[in-house]
């Protein structure tokens, strides 16, 4: 009983370490809820399209610029 | 405290780092809450192991114009002005904030900046600039863009959570901080290129 008690102090003391984030409009406070909850927990299901996404827009917008960049981060390190 | 202590405390910290680096990719959230908790300097200091472990392979594959101590000494400094930046910003509005939480997310926080420099080393060795126009060119172009804007994400994230756990900062006020980090680091940045310290900044 007294193992458990102190377990789940500390995981509420845990999970209340920071207040709700509240943007002060409440539209926008369910747009930002949305998107982080999606984030929260395996965010690279998310994360992964949707960089492949932009990358292939940045290809169809600036075509043999993106192979130049990425030549010139790949002498980047 | 003594040998045993010290080399027990060092096991454990990296059997954490290994465990946090996969807990990290699936649920960010709670175990960067975790970390701001339970985190300590042993974590820390292992994780400055593994980027100096990673100024001396660079340096191995490709000479940088600096000694890699240097270099790493240079990345101690920015990590320490970083880490010191927020720390004091936060103090105005927050009260019982530990700089120590902040300096252990925020080290966790390297682990995509790690995984893109070895990985740019290790391509510089397996697949060589320039890249051409070919196919096989563009190709390459997109996946790599794609998986350094996902590295790029995933560091936004892992630093807003560490600022929002460590500093218990808001939404507006996490913003308002890294665009004033940002109008620091960027003219920061171009001098430490214009002396050839670093071609990227390793933040």
């Amino acid at each position: 009983m007294e193992s458990t008690r102190i377990s789940l102090k500390k995981k509420l003391n845990e999970v209340f370490l920071v207040a709700p984030n509240d943007l002060g409009f409440a539209p926008l406070t369910n747009i930002y809820k949305k998107i982080t909850g999606n984030l929260k927990t395996m965010p690279f299901f998310i994360i992964f399209p949707l960089s492949l996404f932009f990358a292939v827009v940045l290809y169809l917008l600036f075509g043999y610029l993106l192979v130049k960049l990425v030549t010139l981060l790949q002498y980047g390190f | 405290m003594d040998f045993e202590d010290v080399a027990t405390n060092l096991l454990t910290s990296a059997l954490l780092i290994i465990k946090y680096f996969f807990f990290l990719i699936v649920s960010p959230y709670k175990t960067l809450r975790k970390i701001s908790l339970e985190g300590d300097y042993y974590e820390m200091g292992l994780m400055f192991f593994l980027v100096a472990a990673y100024f001396y392979f660079a340096n191995f594959i490709r000479k940088f114009s600096n000694p890699p101590l240097i270099e790493f000494v240079f990345f101690l400094t920015n990590f320490f002005i970083s880490t010191s930046f927020f720390y004091l910003l936060a103090k105005k509005t927050q009260k019982n904030l530990q700089f120590k939480n902040l300096l252990v997310t925020f080290s966790y926080t390297l682990f995509p900046t790690l995984i893109w420099f070895w990985t740019n080393s290790l391509l510089y060795l397996l697949l060589p600039p320039p890249r051409t126009l070919s196919i096989f060119g563009r190709a390459f172009s997109v996946a790599y863009t794609a998986f350094s804007l996902s590295l790029l994400i995933w560091k936004v994230i892992l630093v807003y959570l560490s600022m929002r756990f460590s500093l218990r900062l808001n939404f507006y006020k996490i913003a308002y901080f890294f665009i004033l980090y940002l109008c620091f680091l960027i003219p920061y940045s171009i001098i430490l290129y214009s002396f050839r310290i670093f071609r990227i900044p390793f933040v």
